[in-house]
């Protein structure tokens, strides 16, 4: 459900379908894991989301979870409207860095 | 024959030879003969001694035989002394003569010993036998007057009685010492009564506190035997040897003592000593003896109960001439009033103290006297623990004096049926309990009086398609039940039920205070916001404020519960502070839902905050208010009516008016109760607006299996639904918001709320009005405490539990009800 691809060192991922919830969330962790190992830049392009719950927050916050362990990171990018109502209400802002373009994102690991 | 004493005969006859050959004969035979030459002779010798039997000579110079005989003296017990006439004569005539004169009987001259001794012996045996008739009659007649003068006899007169007795008896038996010895107790005896012959010495003084063992042998007879007789001390058995140690020295030749008898064992004896003479006792005698010893020992127990008594009235009249209670000291196991102390005047004035118990049961009051009198028959039974008091009024026409009564039985050693009642005047208490009972009436009265007319105001409501009824049963302490309403608006109705922890008067002025309060507090919240309805929360946090300091110093608290009805728009706001659940009856699936708030009771927490929750309801539906005292009746089974049987009462009833449902309900309760009393009001307030829905109003409603698959369809129909509603009105985000609830409330049912996900359904209903929107999801699944739900914190990158917060986050109201066959249902309302 997932696709890949790599920008220097940092691993861009955009989900194949418009919606991350209670119905695919383990799937997308399973995708996922593989990915991270050592120092794993992750960014989560996540324009292609029309619709995230908490069950999908919880699969990105598991991944987070990981990846910190391993002293690797996660951004994410370019959130629709509805998936940014999510984010606003838990406030994930406080761990995740959450970037209005794919770019910014980038920008942001480098710094 | 052996005599100790020998029958005395006088020979009387002027022929020497004749006397001298006679007196041969009789002293041969044993007899002791004194002789006289003439009846001159005969007569002195007789006045000196009285014989046995005379034989006299009938002719005699001088006096002659047969006139002789007509003038000799009677003997010592009465009756002629027998005279034989010895004549030599041979001639019927004269021996007819002298058995006319009197004589017995006639002998020949001359004497033939065969003869003479065999017309004497028959003789002095008749003489003996008579003698021993006439004795026993003497003896009967003395125990028979005994008996007779011991039953008349007072007790001051009980030893006069038995000394006139026994001195009588001893002088019968011409006994030197006649005794009464009566045992003590300790092994000892003592000499209480005795009399004895001239020239004989008393004994008594010294015969005080005497051991009993010094008589060992003659208890035993006494024991074995009923009797020691002992017709000559010195041939005493060997086995009595400190008997005659004792006995001898006296002098004593004979003696008899019978037993003193108390429930068959030897209490002392009564005895006859013979000094002087010799003397037997005859059976008969004895037995006559042991009689009067019977009644002597009869006497005496009389006599030592009386003294007994004497002494508990002496000790009696001691201790209760200071004591303000009545003491009725009472014998025959409390049939007869021996005795009543001073107290009794104070209680009963100058009325002279009742002789026995029905003159006592006479005093008192006639719906008193079965209980007084059970009490008395009690009184004597021997129990672990005294008998509880009796309370009885005083009959008559004075005044009433109310008396608590109790008995005592006295124990002494004899159960001698002795027993105390004491009665005491408890009218001042019985008036000062009257008194709080009275006050406790007067301040039910005013708190009933508080309760109707502040407290329970008939509610009213001003729209015509609006309904609502309510009922108040109080209870026999009437509380702070209270239910209020207010119109603040056409379109809106308020309803406050609330129950206030306190009875009677308090309870009500605080019920009053309170309901007062959110009156002051809505009034100001209207005068400050203008035109704009204040809030139920406000109201509800604003009174909070003001009362909660108070009620927490006194340790009260108020559930409540306030409900805010909008008619147009068909929302009711409520908040619930600790109260019974509101019943809201869907008139379209006729099933009862329960609300629950989560707030705590006014007076519980100062600082807890008070919040609205919120609930669509549909045109005709019901809303039914109820106090504990309603599900919490019991019935004789101390069973509790419950949510369940009020339930069935609405939906058995829901077709009626509020009017009609609300009464009926109230039945269901009594009829449940049957008679068992209420302790807490019964308030029950039914509501039901049959506003039609407004015409801008759209509904979704769809029903989907109850799994992980439903909830994006879902979401995306209400999603469109929302949009296509609310476009132009609602933010974009405000609705993404409101489909997030809508997919986490999905989530956590078809995850953890089904009971059985298999076939489970999940009911989804959409409400959308102008400016407000209702999300309901029914389905099958039990009760749970969805208040106590934490909100987790996003740094601890927990993968679960956001749902619920999310939930509340995002919507205005979250609520989760249950009915009471297993459905639960959720309702989310969010202001547009």
């Amino acid at each position: 459900m997932i696709s890949t691809r790599k920008q220097g060192d940092v691993t861009i991922l955009s989900s194949d379908v418009d919606h991350l919830d209670a119905s695919n969330s383990k799937q997308f962790k399973q995708e996922v894991q593989p990915l991270i190992g050592g120092s794993t830049k992750l960014l989560i392009d996540a324009s292609t989301l029309k619709f995230v719950d908490s069950s999908g927050l919880g699969a990105i916050l598991s991944v987070l979870r990981d990846l910190k362990k391993q002293g690797g990171d996660l951004k994410i990018a370019s959130p629709t409207a509805a998936i940014q109502v999510l984010f606003d209400l838990v406030r994930l802002e406080r761990i995740v860095g959450v970037y209005a373009s794919r770019e910014d994102a980038l920008g942001a690991f480098d710094g | 024959m052996a005599h100790s004493t020998a029958e005395l005969i006088l020979l009387v006859d002027d022929d020497a030879l004749t006397r001298r050959s006679a007196r041969h004969f009789l002293e041969s035979d044993g007899y002791e003969v004194i002789e006289a030459a003439d009846g001159e002779a005969a007569l002195a010798a007789c006045a000196e001694q009285v014989p046995t039997l005379v034989l006299m000579d009938r002719v005699m110079p001088g006096l002659d035989g047969v006139t002789a005989l007509r003038h000799l003296p009677a003997k010592s017990g009465g009756g002629a002394v027998p005279v034989i006439i010895m004549s030599a004569a041979d001639e019927a005539e004269q021996a007819a003569e002298a058995l006319e004169a009197g004589a017995v009987d006639f002998v020949r001259k001359p004497i033939k010993r065969a003869e003479l001794l065999a017309r004497v012996r028959t003789r002095i045996q008749l003489q003996a036998a008579q003698r021993r008739l006439e004795q026993r009659s003497r003896v009967e007649a003395i125990v028979r007057e005994a008996g007779t003068s011991f039953i008349e006899a007072a007790p001051t007169e009980t030893d006069k009685a038995i000394h006139t007795s026994l001195e009588r008896l001893r002088a019968l038996f011409d006994a030197d010492r006649a005794y009464v010895f009566q045992f003590e107790g300790g092994g000892v005896m003592s000499n209480t009564h005795e009399t004895v012959s001239s020239g004989t010495t008393p004994e008594r003084e010294h015969l005080q506190g005497v051991p009993i063992d010094v008589f060992p042998w003659w208890m035993e007879e006494l024991r074995e035997r009923g009797v020691v007789h002992i017709p000559d001390v010195a041939n005493l058995p060997p086995e009595a040897t400190s008997e005659r140690e004792i006995l001898e020295p006296q002098g004593i030749k004979s003696l008899v003592v019978v037993p003193l008898l108390r429930a068959g064992q030897v209490a002392g004896f009564i005895g006859f000593d013979s000094v002087r003479r010799y003397r037997t006792w005859t059976a008969d005698e004895t037995e006559l003896l042991a009689s009067f010893g019977a009644n002597v020992m009869i006497l005496l127990d009389r006599f030592r109960i009386e003294s007994k008594l004497a002494q508990v009235r002496t000790e009696f009249e001691r201790l209760t001439g200071a004591i303000p209670q009545a003491y009725f000291l009472m014998s025959g196991r409390m049939r007869t009033v021996e005795q009543t102390s001073p107290g009794r005047r104070k209680i009963w004035g100058d009325q002279p103290p009742p002789k026995d118990r029905d003159g006592l049961l006479e005093t008192i009051d006639i719906r008193d006297r079965d209980r007084l009198n059970s009490l008395l028959d009690a009184a004597m039974v021997p129990r672990e623990q005294s008998l509880p008091a009796v309370e009885v009024r005083t009959a008559g026409t004075g005044s009433t004096v109310w008396i608590s009564c109790s008995t005592y039985p006295i124990s002494t050693d004899d159960d001698a049926g002795l027993g105390v009642m004491i009665a005491e005047d408890i009218t001042a208490r019985k008036r000062s309990e009257q008194e709080v009972q009275e006050r406790r009436e007067r301040e039910l009265e005013t708190s009933a009086r508080i309760q109707r007319d502040i407290l329970l105001r008939e509610p009213t409501i001003s729209d015509d398609l609006a309904e609502i009824g309510a009922i108040t049963v109080p209870s026999e302490q009437v509380d702070g039940d209270f239910f209020d309403t207010f119109q603040f608006t056409p379109d809106t109705f308020d309803l406050i039920v609330a129950d206030v922890m306190g009875k009677g008067i308090t309870g009500a002025f605080w019920g009053a205070a309170i309901k007062n309060q959110f009156l002051q507090v809505a009034l100001e919240h209207l005068t400050h916001a203008g035109e704009r309805l204040p809030a139920i929360a406000d109201i509800v946090n604003g009174a909070h404020r003001n009362v909660a300091d108070t009620l927490a110093e006194l340790s009260s608290f108020t559930t409540l519960s306030y409900s805010r009805f909008f008619l147009r728009s068909h929302r009711l706001d409520y908040i619930d502070a600790g109260h019974m659940p509101i019943i809201h009856y869907h008139a379209r699936t006729e099933r009862c839902w329960l609300i629950k708030g989560d707030n705590v009771p006014l007076g519980f927490l100062a600082d807890e905050h008070y919040e609205p929750r919120s609930v669509s309801f549909a045109p005709n539906d019901l809303f039914l208010f109820y106090s504990d005292g309603v599900v919490e009746t019991i019935n004789e089974t101390r069973e509790q009516y419950g949510e369940q049987r009020l339930i069935a009462s609405i939906e058995r009833n829901a077709a009626q008016g509020v009017q009609e449902i609300v009464r009926r309900t109230k039945s269901d309760v009594f009829a449940f109760a049957r008679g068992m009393g209420f302790s807490d009001d019964l308030t029950i307030v039914a509501v039901r607006f049959r506003r039609p829905l407004e015409e801008d109003y759209r509904e979704v409603a769809a029903v989907y299996p109850a799994v992980v698959d439903s909830v994006e369809p879902i979401r995306n129909r209400l999603e469109k639904a929302l949009a296509d509603y609310y476009l132009d009105v609602a933010p974009r985000r405000m609705r993404d918001e409101i489909v997030l609830a809508l997919n986490e409330a999905l989530v956590n049912i078809v995850e953890h709320g089904v009971s059985s996900p298999t076939d489970a359904r999940l009911h989804v209903e959409l409400g959308m009005h102008a400016d407000w929107v209702s999300i309901r999801v029914t389905y099958p699944g039990q009760p749970f405490d969805w208040t106590r739900v934490s909100s987790p914190d996003v740094r601890e990158m927990q993968e679960r539990g956001y749902g619920t917060f999310i939930m509340n986050e995002t919507m205005d109201s979250v609520v989760y009800l249950h009915d009471l066959r297993g459905g639960m249902m959720l309702s989310m309302v969010k202001w547009i």
